[in-house]
């Protein structure tokens, strides 16, 4: 997905302001990879970068969620 | 001209190659794309006040950034200064300590002070090296996470200073020690143990073991391999002191490690006079004994080590 792709499908809880800067931390720790798209998009311009979560991502956040639930429902008694 | 490429410019100025390729061109390509893909005036207009809105935001954050790094790279010129300082100091202040003794003695005798003290300083130096370079590395380094970078450089030091005591013992020791028992004696003075180079006082001590002297051979193994071990002893205390400063504990502990471990050292070697020369005759025992207190300061501090990285691990999970 796109920065702002993400930005839109987070329910503006990512700021477009941001999340480059936690997107370009994520990529540094090995969560995400990125690539710039091969040509500029039909609309001109630069070109734009797409991310694509990694597996460690995948399992990060497989991992995060089950935590979260957990917290959640200790939280909730 | 498409929207943004003025503040891509602008902001060339500012961000580093990596911020720009990260952040920057990422967050401009994607305004581009959203105004190119909207109508309406209003729309875009809107479109344009967020994307600017969200430009600064992000310089701020690069800017911010990169400023941090610079003050992170000016901490870590400090600290090398600091530890530089100290470790010089401690060197000037031993170096001048061990040299005290025989220099008082050869005033004594009516001779200058200027060239005796320079003949003194290459026995002095192997000695005050290794314990200057424990101090520099602890106070420098105090307080600070000893990265993979920080213990990189800690090997390199501790390298450089091994092989400087090896130049020194090797070639600048006997020499000068000779050069100074003859402005003493005033008269031509025949070599001891400790005028001749490690390479004879081993193959002397390799001649007396063949010939049944096996006091003196011994004596001459342990002083040879002695002398080996004070080249690594640089090393050793190098990364002694980095497992210190792992142990992030306050300064005084801290010294109070740094002064029992230089004395465990020096006792040691001091302690072995008292055991039979010709225990050493057998060379694996001279060895095993004078590289003992080296091999001891490399486990503690490897201890000190993966303690701090399991006390680090504990408190992240």
């Amino acid at each position: 997905m796109y920065g702002l792709e993400l930005v839109a499908a987070s329910g503006k809880q990512l700021k477009r302001g941001t999340v480059y800067v936690t997107l370009g931390r994520m990529e540094e720790k090995g969560y995400i990879t990125s690539h710039v798209e091969a040509a500029p998009s039909s609309a001109g311009g630069l070109p734009r970068r797409m991310y694509v979560a990694t597996p460690l991502g995948h399992r990060l956040l497989t991992a995060w969620s089950r935590l979260a639930r957990q917290f959640v429902a200790e939280f909730a008694r | 001209m498409s929207p943004g490429t003025r503040l891509r410019n602008w902001a060339c100025r500012w961000c580093s190659k990596t911020a720009m390729d990260r952040l920057i061109d990422p967050m401009i390509a994607d305004l581009q794309h959203e105004h190119a893909t909207t109508s309406g005036w209003w729309e875009r207009c809107w479109i344009l006040v967020k994307g600017y809105a969200a430009f600064l935001t992000v310089l701020a954050i690069c800017v911010a950034v990169e400023t941090t790094g610079t003050l992170h790279a000016r901490s870590s010129d400090a600290a090398m200064r600091r530890g530089l300082a100290s470790a010089c100091g401690v060197m000037l202040f031993l170096t001048g300590l061990l040299a005290t003794p025989p220099l008082v003695q050869s005033l004594s005798r009516g001779n200058q002070i200027v060239w005796p003290l320079l003949l003194l300083l290459p026995q002095a130096l192997p000695l005050s090296l290794p314990v200057s370079l424990l101090v520099g590395v602890v106070y420098g380094l105090h307080g600070r996470i000893p990265t993979r970078t920080v213990r990189r450089t800690v090997v390199l030091i501790g390298l450089v200073g091994s092989l400087a005591s090896f130049a020194t013992i090797t070639w600048l020791v006997p020499a000068a020690n000779q050069a100074f028992r003859v402005t003493i004696a005033k008269s031509v003075v025949v070599h001891g143990m400790n005028e001749v180079s490690p390479s004879s006082v081993r193959e002397q001590a390799v001649a007396d073991r063949n010939e049944g002297r096996f006091d003196r051979a011994g004596i001459l193994f342990f002083a040879f391999h002695a002398r080996r071990a004070l080249v690594g002893a640089a090393l050793a205390f190098a990364l002694f002191g980095l497992g210190i400063t792992a142990l992030r504990t306050s300064p005084a502990a801290c010294a109070a490690i740094c002064l029992v471990g230089s004395a465990v050292y020096v006792g040691y070697f001091f302690e072995l006079r008292n055991v039979s020369p010709s225990l050493f005759s057998n060379e694996r025992v001279a060895v095993l004994l004078a590289w003992f207190p080296n091999a001891l300061m490399l486990i503690t501090s490897g201890a000190f080590l993966s303690a701090r990285e399991h006390t680090s691990l504990r408190e992240t999970t």
